[in-house]
């Protein structure tokens, strides 16, 4: 019964949201404030709704409900709870539900924390939001049920996936659907500006939290998607270029254009129109990625659930969407004024700077996912665009937009100086470039232009610290004084600062690991050792295990330094019994932020084994350097000014009302 | 009916949200414009504050401020009148009108056409610990594998099961599990031979070098067992090595008894071997007709078999052959059932359907070298001696559970009776659970084992003299069930 009323709440919820899809929007036309109003209330019930429907769906994984088709193909009773759990969300039907379900939660956000927008924008805003829901909710009805059940009830279900029964895929797709999803609010916001015909800098004041709160989960689940694959797949490598990946960084890189320029909008009024688009944009390559992940055009390591009649399902709600959305740009533009005006070196000068670069790498990885698949589909050859395109395009386009961050926050708004910037800058530059001689002298084999990245990356996060330095006024003021200045400053200056600095780190850590990765593929007897990069490593027991769900081969390697055991690693190689399906589970040992990985090989027969190592200088901070952008970007959210307080109501009117 | 009212609930709170807006809210309404006055309010305070913390200079200040109020100015512009709206307007009536009616109607309607309000959650955990009575064929055996797999070292379990499945027409299973209870009790005639005869069935009646192998096993171990022997002659006959099979049969008729199940198929054997003998051009192959799927595993299958008379067994091969062919039809994909195909053709002596078969299947799988070459040796060996067949895993089919349904009351008890006495014997391990006290004398009593019944429960009944509620549970099922204890 439970299945069945989170079955009936699915049914419930799009029946509401098809009225929501209408009242509000009507009522914002003929004014209406009790239906503008009802967006308010039905939007926490849509997601009340959804909510149960999931939990039921949960619940039926949980307890091996394998009546329901779903849970019968991706569940296994005798996986461990946690992977039950994860189970829902690591298949297709179960997915999209929590996809509508994500949707539903920001709409029900903006419904219940969007007191300070005006009613009409509010009503707008949700209206556009159940238009999505509803195309999203009837995809699910009518071609992904998971509450579908079966007649012939099995014992034993197909099991998940093995290489999705993991702890990453656990947080990694609801972090990263909360940030794909977020960016649906800045979308609906656009539309609804559109449609009231009406865009102002207020606009993107209401706009950037959300697109800020969107960016920071966005960033967590790119991330932790990236460390997954890192260890999961046992390649070692850390970012493929694979159309999946490159489907959630597009909106990522999309979205941190839209926040930059926003900042814009705000504060001078400028780049409305630009943002708009951008906001339109963000989400139609979230929406693109949904289509490209989901309707099994792509045969990748992700594409764990595909169907091409449902390709062309969300293909129709992405030409409805995009479409439709442009068509209303294309219409409605021409009425919006442009705003202030900025000389070219400002701080507008460098976040449209920032913008440009941003976009036109987006458009070069969209280029690199798309290419491949057009040219399959018009010629039906196969060809793979793969890490070289990426890096000989994306790479050096990089290197501008961060040589240019740290001037950013240190350029005045409107009119700026460029060379009292790059003075204050003069003492960063100095120690930069220090580093980057010192990388020369102490890393580098020949030439190699690995310590002009490093150089830069030091530049990045000191130049990111330096406009703090600066504000405090240290050492001219003395420290406590500094100090003080440095607490009062707003929290959207710190969270910039932070970002920034967060970004510094990822650059230095993809740069020495790309650089000084050493790798070493050994065929080890039992007892024998081999060495990379300073570390010993002796294989001492090879042999069966029998997990839960699974059996597998285990190798136990004991890691030396100086004949010292400084770790002892279990690299493992599953076959996954109901699927028959093998995985490799790698085995990483962290030292500082460097890292030794292991990866089991064939096994050659009982006491022989292929091992690969690698050693992996610094890579850690990659995903560290994004842990600090997203505490950047929490920090930013936390700040005053992004919470503007509803007005309170004139006392004449609240007077002729209660009268 | 729980569902329906927990529905009706769940449609009413869905209703509250669209009718408190609707009806019963009461709101003071704001300007419009208010909402962007106040950004910029605060911006201006920002301003200050910033200016303030001598964060820009004086002069910055001013120009930000002036820009700020050019805003707020440009705002008193472009807002339109706005009117009182606050009033139940026609719009908001309609609304309210076609959301209470039609969300009911459209929710239940839709729900009914996509789901099913009868159907009950099947939580795993309920399914294994319900009363064995009132549960499938199917789900009994899927208890015993779950149990068999929750200890895949007591091979108690795997002894019920092997058979079971056997007789179930799931020989790939079976042999699993008898390669199981052979590793863990160690190899003996009779488990050889088991193993033997569920590869024999496997392979569609052939008997394939591995099969013989165990037969061979088995004979070595324990000379006077009959099974394997009688398998071992069968497999002289496939061989087209009819002298050495004549021999082997006649040793094994002489020796007796003549009341033996297994003696009249034998003679019939003998005497369809003596007549090949005669003419060596048949194909050897075709001959052999050992049924796959036709009966239990027990001693008295071999006679099942062999009763049946050889068009019987013909015509169900044929009939089998016939329903894979038409699933190749529709899935022509597969390349095990192509390989099926093409060896029970070979087998019924269909030698031009083999060789359509094959054709098709070589043009199917000409793109996949792996297929083809697995086809290409099937091709060679079908001529000279059996093939090992292609081994494949996987759940029941829809055939299985047909198999399943269509078990015959006796089957169905053989198969309970295997699941008591594990159950019993559990209990000698763990005497102190109830439930499992309760369920053995249950089906004690089902299956008219009185004394078994009566046994079990002065047993438990003894177990649980110090536990109140367990000694009434017994009590009660006891008097359900017409048993007594015995007095001691």
């Amino acid at each position: 019964m439970i299945t069945e009323l989170g079955h009936y709440a699915l049914v419930l919820a799009l029946a509401l949201t098809l009225i929501q899809s209408v009242a509000p929007v009507w009522g914002a036309r003929i004014n209406d404030e009790r239906l503008m109003a009802s967006a308010s209330y039905t939007s926490p019930m849509i997601f009340f709704l959804l909510f149960l429907s999931f939990s039921a769906l949960t619940t039926a994984y949980v307890t091996s409900d394998f009546s329901l088709v779903n849970v019968w193909q991706n569940s296994h009773s005798l996986m461990p709870t946690i992977y039950k759990i994860s189970g829902t969300w690591g298949n297709h039907e179960g997915s999209m539900l929590l996809w509508v379900l994500i949707l539903a939660l920001f709409a029900a956000l903006v419904a219940l924390f969007g007191g300070n927008l005006p009613p009409s924008l509010k009503a707008n805003v949700l209206g556009v939001q159940a238009w999505i829901l509803l195309s999203f909710l009837l995809f699910i009805l009518l071609t992904s049920n998971p509450f579908e059940r079966l007649d012939q009830v099995p014992f034993e279900g197909r099991d998940l996936n093995p290489i999705l029964q993991d702890v990453g895929l656990a947080i990694h797709p609801p972090m990263l659907y909360l940030g794909y999803v977020g960016f649906s609010i800045t979308f609906a916001f656009a539309v609804a500006a559109l449609i009231e015909g009406r865009i102002d800098a207020a606009w993107a004041r209401w706009v950037r939290p959300w697109a800020l709160l969107a960016w920071c989960f966005l960033t967590a689940g790119i991330s932790m998607g990236s460390y997954w694959a890192y260890y999961e797949l046992g390649w070692g490598g850390w970012w493929f270029w694979d159309p999946v990946e490159n489907s959630s960084f597009m909106p990522w890189l999309s979205g941190t254009a839209l926040l930059h320029s926003a900042l814009v909008m705000e504060k001078r009024s400028a780049l409305k129109i630009w943002t708009v688009l951008l906001a339109i944009l963000t989400f139609s390559l979230s929406l693109l990625g949904t289509f490209l992940v989901r309707s099994g055009v792509l045969t990748s390591v992700h594409t764990f659930a595909s169907d091409p009649e449902r390709g062309v399902f969300i293909l129709m709600i992405l030409v409805l969407f995009i479409g439709g959305s442009l068509a209303l740009f294309a219409l409605r533009a021409g009425r919006l004024h442009a705003g202030g005006i900025f000389a070219p070196i400002s701080r507008e000068g460098a976040l449209v700077f920032n913008n440009l670069i941003l976009s036109t790498a987006t458009a070069t990885v969209l280029v690199g996912t798309l290419y491949p698949l057009v040219l399959e589909a018009i010629t039906g050859n196969k060809i793979s665009v793969g890490a070289p395109f990426f890096n000989l395009t994306f790479g050096p386009m990089m290197i501008p937009l961060l040589i240019a961050v740290p001037f950013g926050p240190l350029l005045a708004w409107k009119r700026g100086d460029l060379y009292a910037a790059s003075q204050r800058l003069f003492a960063v530059f100095g120690a930069s470039l220090l580093v980057m001689v010192i990388a020369f002298a102490f890393l580098s084999d020949g030439f190699s232009l690995a310590p002009i990245g490093i150089g830069i990356a030091a530049w990045l996060m000191m130049g990111s610290m330096a406009e703090l330095y600066l504000r405090s006024g240290y050492p001219k003021t003395g420290f406590k004084v500094a100090m003080n200045r440095l607490s009062g400053l707003p929290r959207t200056v710190w969270g910039t600062a932070m970002a920034h600095f967060g970004l510094g780190m990822s650059v230095l850590g993809i740069v020495f690991v790309t650089a000084y990765e050493t790798e070493n593929v050994s065929i080890l007897k039992v007892g024998e050792t081999t060495e990379l990069s300073g570390y010993t490593l002796r294989l001492d027991e090879l042999g069966p295990r029998a997990g839960p769900n699974y059996t597998e081969d285990i190798a136990r390697v004991t890691v030396l330094v100086d004949g010292k055991v400084v770790d002892e690693l279990v690299p493992t190689k599953r076959i996954y019994t109901a699927r028959q399906m093998p995985t490799s589970e790698s085995a990483i040992s962290t030292f500082g932020f460097s890292q030794l990985y292991l990866a089991l090989g064939e096994v050659k027969d009982k006491d022989t084994v292929v091992l690969r190592i690698w050693w992996k200088p610094l890579i850690t901070l990659i995903w560290f350097g994004t842990v600090v952008m997203v505490f950047g970007g929490a920090f930013s959210l936390s700040d005053r000014r992004l919470r503007v307080g509803a007005p309170k109501p004139s006392v004449r009117r609240a007077k002729a009302i209660n009268a | 009916m729980t569902f329906w009212i927990l529905a009706t609930v769940l449609t009413l709170i869905a209703l509250l949200s669209i009718g408190y807006p609707l009806f019963l809210r009461k709101r003071p309404s704001v300007d419009a414009d208010s909402y962007d006055k106040s950004v910029y309010r605060e911006q201006l305070e920002e301003v200050d504050r910033d200016l303030e913390r001598g964060q820009i200079s004086a002069s910055e200040a001013e120009l930000a401020k002036a820009e700020i109020a050019r805003r707020l100015i440009a705002l008193d512009e472009l807002v339109e009148e706005t009117q009182n709206s606050d009033k139940f307007s026609t719009a908001a009536q309609v609304t309210a009108i076609c959301t209470f009616i039609l969300l009911p109607i459209a929710s239940v309607a839709t729900y009914v056409a996509l789901g099913d309000p009868q159907r009950a959650d099947m939580p795993l955990q309920a399914r294994m610990s319900a009363d064995p009575k009132t549960q499938s064929v199917e789900e009994l055996v899927a208890r015993a594998e779950a149990r068999a797999n929750n200890n895949p070292n007591d091979v108690r379990g795997w002894k019920v099961l092997a058979p079971v499945y056997l007789r179930l027409g799931r020989a790939d299973d079976a042999i699993i599990a008898f390669r199981k209870v052979i590793s863990l009790e160690g190899s003996n005639s009779e488990n050889e031979a088991s193993l033997g005869e569920a590869i024999t069935i496997a392979a569609q009646g052939v008997i394939t070098a591995e099969a013989k192998q165990h037969f061979i096993n088995a004979t070595i171990a324990n000379p006077k067992n009959i099974k394997p022997r009688f398998f071992l002659a069968v497999a002289l006959g496939q061989e087209n090595k009819f002298d050495e099979a004549i021999k082997a049969w006649e040793t094994m008729l002489a020796q007796g008894p003549t009341t033996a199940a297994w003696y009249k198929p034998a003679e019939g054997e003998l005497a369809r071997i003596r007549k090949q003998a005669g003419q060596p051009s048949a194909p050897a192959i075709a001959s052999n007709s050992q049924s796959p799927k036709l009966g239990g595993p027990s001693k008295g299958d071999i006679a099942n078999a062999a009763n049946m008379s050889a068009e019987d067994r013909t015509a169900m091969i044929e009939g089998m052959v016939a329903n894979l062919a038409s699933k190749l039809e529709e899935d022509p994909s597969n390349i095990n059932g192509w390989l099926r195909i093409i060896r029970s053709y070979s087998v019924l002596g269909r030698k031009d359907d083999a060789i359509a078969a094959y054709s098709k299947a070589v043009i199917q799988f000409e793109n996949n070298p792996g297929a083809s070459k697995q086809l290409n040796d099937l091709a060679v060996a079908m001529n000279i001696q059996p093939v090992k067949p292609a081994q494949k895993l996987g759940g029941p089919s829809k055939g299985d559970i047909a198999n399943a349904a269509n078990m015959s009351a006796e089957d169905r008890t053989a198969m309970i009776e295997g699941m008591v006495a594990n159950l019993a014997s559990k209990l000698e391990e763990d005497p102190s659970n109830i439930n499992g006290w309760l369920r053995i004398i249950r089906s004690y009593s089902v299956l008219g084992r009185k004394g078994d019944a009566i046994a079990a429960y002065s047993k438990a009944v003894k177990q649980f003299e110090n536990n109140p509620g367990a000694s009434k549970q017994l009590n009660d099922l006891a008097v359900a069930m017409n048993i007594e204890a015995i007095k001691q």
